[in-house]
């Protein structure tokens, strides 16, 4: 396994789309005791890169999402994001949960992105309708943009979901675990959506994109970035040297598939014992 | 159905059979009637105030107290409720305080505020909204507590300003329960309003003057009186809170009858109001909107607004569903007489897209129709038999005017009917109706509106030159041929202008109607487009546009002619 058959994508010659450096965020439990949910992060991601965290739940793979988008402070280190191109925003994630707005048809929901901030030239509204239009005909929501969120299903609702980060055209799409309550059938129907999208976009998409599954992570990514449970580090990157377009199904048969998905496990479960194990010894007398 | 149809008439029937009773038992001499005078003599007395004015009054001034200290107490609450939701530390420090004040009866602290304020107008909505304050704050806070997190990470993902938030999340997010707090509010508003009228009877109307008075004097009729009108106001307000909820929460509103279940369209003769709504063609109602408001406003002021209020919503819903009435006949008949195909781009189309049947468009407008003669036997009742010579015209040329077999409107005369129907006439109605007397001022000021709508027809038959040649009908546009009906039309909306300075220089109106000449930039683009182009399609954006020139004059030119009535 080698990086460099993504050269191309990865790009060391140039100047990293995003670059972490010594990362750490801290909470306070109730009690005012500090948490570290992430430390020592170091990461570079090359512009157009595909990203997948994966890790156990809790390792603090949405706090660097959430890093990324400036929701939140880091307690040390920095996120630089190099983005000159002020028709375009930065970054727009794609959230966890229902985060629709249940008082917006999928039209408007789409269409807010366009509707708020001020880093695009103010546009009419027809003009956004005509935009967030485009947008849910290409996650295949046409039929239902004058819906509310709460008369879809829930993969309609992370279509839609997708669709509003697509709709302002973002230099970087970060996805929080996106198709996590998503059915195995739905489940794969978008990923290769995804896949398509990403391919097919005039511009260079760098996404990050956070899952705790496996298969996931080997279909979609170019490098895969494994952690290890609290406090979140990087334990592993792992190339996934796989020809693209790629076919989710088919791609089970690869033997490189199969020696990926047992490296990827191996990381895991390594973090996950050694975690379980440092929690007995905790709870021991 | 049948056992729908039973509960209906048992929910009707019981209390008409209470009334009944009671009616029986007082004439008997089973109840005292004294305490509980007979029904029949409680509507003698209510038909006597209301010839007196005295109902028309109360109900005003009562209303005017309630929505005003409604008003008051709600939208600063709402402001100040958006704060403290989205900002901890206020909430800490304001929120207790609230609760306190909020347990307080309000008209406990009326003494209070008629020692600092007096006895007067002030001190009772001061009071109302007081006491809508607390209840709405409280709900506000609540409501925006209650939206998840989540929501506002999106916006601010998505960049959205402080304000933005406010606007695009928190507002919304916490809608339902403002609203339900405005319709707790409203009822608290009305027991506010009515016990101050009791006890600081400063006032010189209101409902609850009315019940008060009457019982200081033992007119236990007139009493009862005052007690309908109250609950009547009540449930007209509860009413209107329960229809803007609908307005207000479409995402809720089809939520209502459980998880999952979509709430069933409210239907009218089997199809949805939405598609009888579509098809009565609302947006070409500004025409009908513009000329009412008109008179009611040129109409000498009186005080009683609330009988003239009534008045005017009366005889725009009558003209309204006249004028629908009018378009779905004439849907009807070009549907018929196969005048409705691809090229014509005005219909509602609510036939050829196969949501209507035709029959129901007949009938849709015969019902309309039917509507409208209503309200103007009502209007008869009211205000004279000139009403009913007005509508003996009007209901027959609303038909005609497309309807078999004189098709007015293809030979010639939409124009000129229209100018004549949706100008003067409809004015000097409207004014009629206030002021029970025809007059020459509104006739005169009625000119430039009936140029514009007599504009907005000509476009339309500018547009449709050719098709109409084609299918033998004939308007005034086909006659004069391309070149000489742009002139019409350059002579119909420029001379509203001219008509405009021309009132004002011979004192006829006021100057600030020349506030209707701001709308001149719009009219001078549209008469260069006439000039420039004969395509359908553009020529669509004129009549469009024209439209909406008629209703901004007309708007500026009712603002022009209220603002010397400010002073």
């Amino acid at each position: 396994m080698d990086a460099s058959t993504n050269a191309t994508r990865q790009g060391p010659h140039t100047r990293p789309k995003i670059a972490i450096s010594g990362l750490r965020r801290e909470y306070r439990d109730p009690a005012g005791r500090p948490i570290v949910a992430l430390d020592g992060v170091d990461l570079d991601i090359g512009e157009g890169e595909f990203i997948c965290l994966l890790g156990p739940s809790g390792c603090g793979k949405s706090t660097l999402l959430r890093l990324l988008a400036a929701l939140e402070r880091p307690t040390a280190g920095a996120v630089a994001i190099d983005h000159h191109d002020p028709a375009r925003p930065a970054q727009a994630m794609v959230f966890q949960g229902p985060s629709l707005f249940p008082w917006r048809t999928v039209l408007d929901n789409v269409a807010y992105g366009l509707e708020v901030g001020t880093g695009r030239a103010a546009l009419s509204r027809p003009e956004r309708e005509g935009i967030a239009r485009q947008r849910i005909a290409q996650v295949g929501l046409a039929r239902f943009a004058d819906a509310y969120p709460h008369q879809l299903s829930e993969g309609m609702r992370q279509r839609a979901n997708l669709a509003r980060a697509l709709a302002v055209d973002p230099a970087i799409i970060l996805m929080d675990e996106p198709f996590g309550n998503l059915d195995e059938q739905n489940r794969l129907l978008m990923q290769g959506e995804l896949l398509q999208i990403w391919h097919g976009s005039g511009r260079p998409v760098t996404i990050v994109f956070v899952t705790h599954s496996i298969d996931e992570a080997i279909v979609l990514a170019d490098r895969i970035v494994i952690f290890t449970p609290r406090p979140g580090r990087i334990d592993t990157i792992l190339p996934v040297p796989l020809p693209r377009p790629r076919d989710a199904v088919a791609l089970r048969g690869d033997s490189t598939y199969a020696d990926l998905y047992a490296a990827c496990w191996d990381r895991l479960r390594d973090g996950v014992l050694s975690a379980r194990g440092a929690e007995l010894a905790a709870t021991r007398p | 159905m049948r056992s729908r149809l039973a509960e209906r008439l048992l929910s009707l029937l019981s209390p008409l059979l209470l009334l009944a009773l009671w009616e029986i038992a007082a004439r008997i001499g089973w109840l005292n009637r004294q305490f509980f005078p007979a029904p029949s003599s409680i509507v003698g007395t209510f038909g006597i105030l209301w010839d007196r004015g005295t109902i028309g009054e109360a109900l005003g001034a009562t209303t005017q107290r309630v929505l005003l200290g409604f008003v008051w107490g709600t939208v600063p609450a709402i402001l100040l409720g958006l704060v403290l939701g989205l900002s901890r530390p206020l909430r800490v420090a304001l929120l207790p305080i609230a609760n306190i004040l909020y347990s307080l009866p309000k008209i406990a602290i009326l003494p209070l505020v008629l020692l600092v304020l007096g006895i007067g107008e002030t001190s009772k909505i001061v009071v109302t909204a007081i006491s809508v304050f607390f209840l709405i704050l409280l709900n506000t806070v609540a409501g925006v507590q209650g939206i998840d997190r989540l929501l506002f990470d999106v916006a601010r993902d998505f960049g959205a300003s402080r304000w933005q938030a406010y606007r695009t999340v928190a507002l919304p997010g916490a809608l339902p329960l403002i609203l339900a707090g405005c319709k707790l509010g409203l009822g608290f508003a009305l027991i506010v309003v009515v016990g101050t009228e009791f006890v600081a009877s400063g006032a010189h109307s209101g409902v609850g003057v009315l019940i008060w008075e009457s019982w200081q004097v033992l007119n236990i009729e007139a009493m009862y009186v005052g007690l309908i009108l109250t609950a009547a106001l009540g449930w007209a307000l509860n009413l209107a809170m329960d229809e803007s909820e609908v307005a207000l929460l479409p995402w809720r509103a089809e939520r209502a009858g459980g998880v999952g279940r979509v709430r069933p369209e409210r239907r009218l003769a089997g199809v949805p109001v939405r598609v009888w709504w579509r098809a009565t063609r609302p947006f070409s109602f500004t025409a009908t909107i513009i000329p009412v408001t008109l008179g009611a406003v040129l109409a000498p002021t009186t005080t009683n607004w609330f009988a003239r209020l009534a008045l005017f919503a009366i005889t725009l819903v009558g003209s309204l569903a006249v004028h629908a009435g009018a378009n779905m006949i004439n849907d009807y008949y070009d549907h018929r007489n196969g005048l409705d195909d691809e090229a014509s781009l005005g219909p509602s189309k609510a036939i050829q897209q196969g949501l209507l049947s035709a029959r129901q468009v007949l009938f849709g407008g015969l019902a309309a129709f039917a509507l409208g003669a209503t309200l103007g036997l009502i209007l008869v009742a009211l205000r004279g038999p000139a009403i009913l010579v007005l509508g003996l015209i009007c209901l027959p040329l609303a038909f005609f005017y497309t309807g078999w077999p004189f098709k007015l409107a293809y030979h010639g005369l939409g124009e000129i009917l229209v100018a004549i129907f949706m100008g003067p006439v409809m004015i000097l109605g409207s004014y009629y109706v206030q002021a029970r007397e025809f007059a020459l001022t509104p006739a005169l000021i009625s000119l430039p509106v009936a140029f514009l709508v007599a504009a907005i027809m000509h476009a339309n038959n500018l547009r449709d030159i050719e098709p109409d040649r084609a299918r033998g009908k004939v308007t005034v546009a086909n006659i004069l041929g391309p070149a000489l009906a742009a002139w019409e039309y350059y002579l119909l909306v420029l001379g509203a202008y001219a008509l405009v300075v021309a009132l004002t220089l011979t004192r006829i109106a006021s100057p600030t109607i020349l506030l209707s000449i701001l709308t001149l930039p719009l009219a001078l683009s549209l008469v260069r487009r006439v000039a420039a182009t004969r395509e359908p399609l553009a020529l669509n954006g004129v009549l469009r546009q024209t439209s909406a020139l008629h209703l901004r004059f007309g708007a500026l030119l009712i603002v022009g002619l209220l603002i010397p009535l400010l002073g």
